[in-house]
């Protein structure tokens, strides 16, 4: 069991870096936006490899729906048929090529060299009191749906409250920067009783 | 195990920082942040699933709330810059810079022209407001207003 989940962690892992890869290196904006579908999406395998089933049905509903649908709508509004300059020409390539892989290594230098104990349930000791769901920290059963949403809405239900409200806030603020001022609103509802 | 996660993590953050520095197209600059939330979040799962609680799975689905509103916020944006300039080019905003900061050499083309369409004064686009410079004495550097523009009520 250990070894399957090695391996489809593996198969995912390298999908999903092929994704990113893809998503720099095409040139057209679509070719891109397919190549982050596919990193998202294989992300969202790794997910349910972490035992997080919900954030990785949510990842696919959002990100690969929803954020894809909304750029191939605006690329659609947008684009024209023809590759455009700022696509074929890249703004700095060397440098931030440089500056990302340094960043890279600084962070995987920073991981692989701490050296405490990284097997997932082994240490009892390390988990933050959370409740109800580390009280067993003993059983190897994974957490269920249904727990992640009693942790989510009693011990950090001003944060699903927060972002509730950021959600409506951004849909008002949506709303009104991609209204286009110049063009009048029909005065419809007005003669209406 | 769980230290490829994190390398995972690592790489795809730093993919997507690559995306936002080098892309030109403001879409795919867009689609690159993403890339990084993205791997942020799958970084706090992982670390979720190492201390054995539901707080990393919870702050990955705050990253997915954050990252649905700044894709319409950032959409809505986009699609109000394209319609005043006719183009996806970050370049074509370099004119909000500072008049004394070094103009890059670019290749951007703007499909709307506006008023004065022959660069002879760089930043002195009709529709961008008059501001003091930052960085300098407001009383030593005053903004030269157009006389046409002034709000008669303002003299």
């Amino acid at each position: 069991m250990d070894n399957i989940n090695l391996a489809l962690a593996v198969v995912f892992s390298s999908i999903a870096i092929c994704g990113a890869l893809g998503f720099i290196l095409c040139r057209e904006p679509v070719h891109a936006a397919l190549s982050f579908a596919v990193n998202v999406l294989s992300g969202a395998g790794l997910f349910l490899l972490l035992d997080a089933p919900y954030a990785a049905v949510a990842t696919v509903i959002v990100y690969a729906g929803a954020t894809i649908i909304i750029f191939l709508f605006t690329l659609m509004f947008a684009q024209r048929s023809t590759l455009q300059i700022y696509d074929k020409k890249k703004s700095n390539p060397i440098s931030s090529a440089l500056a990302a892989a340094s960043l890279i290594a600084i962070l995987i230098y920073g991981i692989s060299r701490d050296s405490r104990p990284t097997d997932i349930v082994s240490s009892s000791g390390i988990g933050i009191s959370t409740g109800e769901v580390n009280s067993t920290p003993e059983s190897p059963e994974v957490p269920k749906v249904s727990d992640l949403g009693r942790v989510m809405y009693t011990q950090y239900l001003w944060a699903i409250e927060l972002a509730g409200a950021i959600l409506l806030v951004a849909t008002v603020g949506a709303i009104h920067i991609a209204r286009d001022d110049s063009v009048p609103e029909p005065e419809t509802a007005s003669n209406q009783p | 195990m769980t230290n490829l996660y994190l390398f995972i993590g690592a790489i795809i953050f730093g993919c997507g920082l690559l995306g936002f520095l080098s892309r030109r197209n403001l879409i795919l600059m867009f689609l690159s942040l993403e890339l990084m939330l993205f791997g942020v979040s799958l970084n706090f799962i992982a670390f979720g699933k190492l201390h054995g609680n539901l707080g990393g799975q919870t702050f990955a689905i705050l990253i997915l709330t954050v990252a649905a509103c700044e894709a319409a916020l950032a959409l809505a944006m986009i699609v109000s810059l394209y319609r005043s300039r006719g183009s996806l080019d970050i370049n074509v905003w370099q004119r909000l810079r500072e008049n004394d900061s070094p103009s890059k050499r670019t290749d951007a083309i703007t499909m709307i022209p506006s008023d004065d369409s022959d660069h002879q004064t760089e930043n002195s686009y009709g529709d961008l407001p008059k501001l003091t410079p930052a960085g300098h004495d407001p009383l030593s550097f005053p903004v030269e207003v157009d006389s046409r523009q002034e709000p008669a009520g303002l003299a």
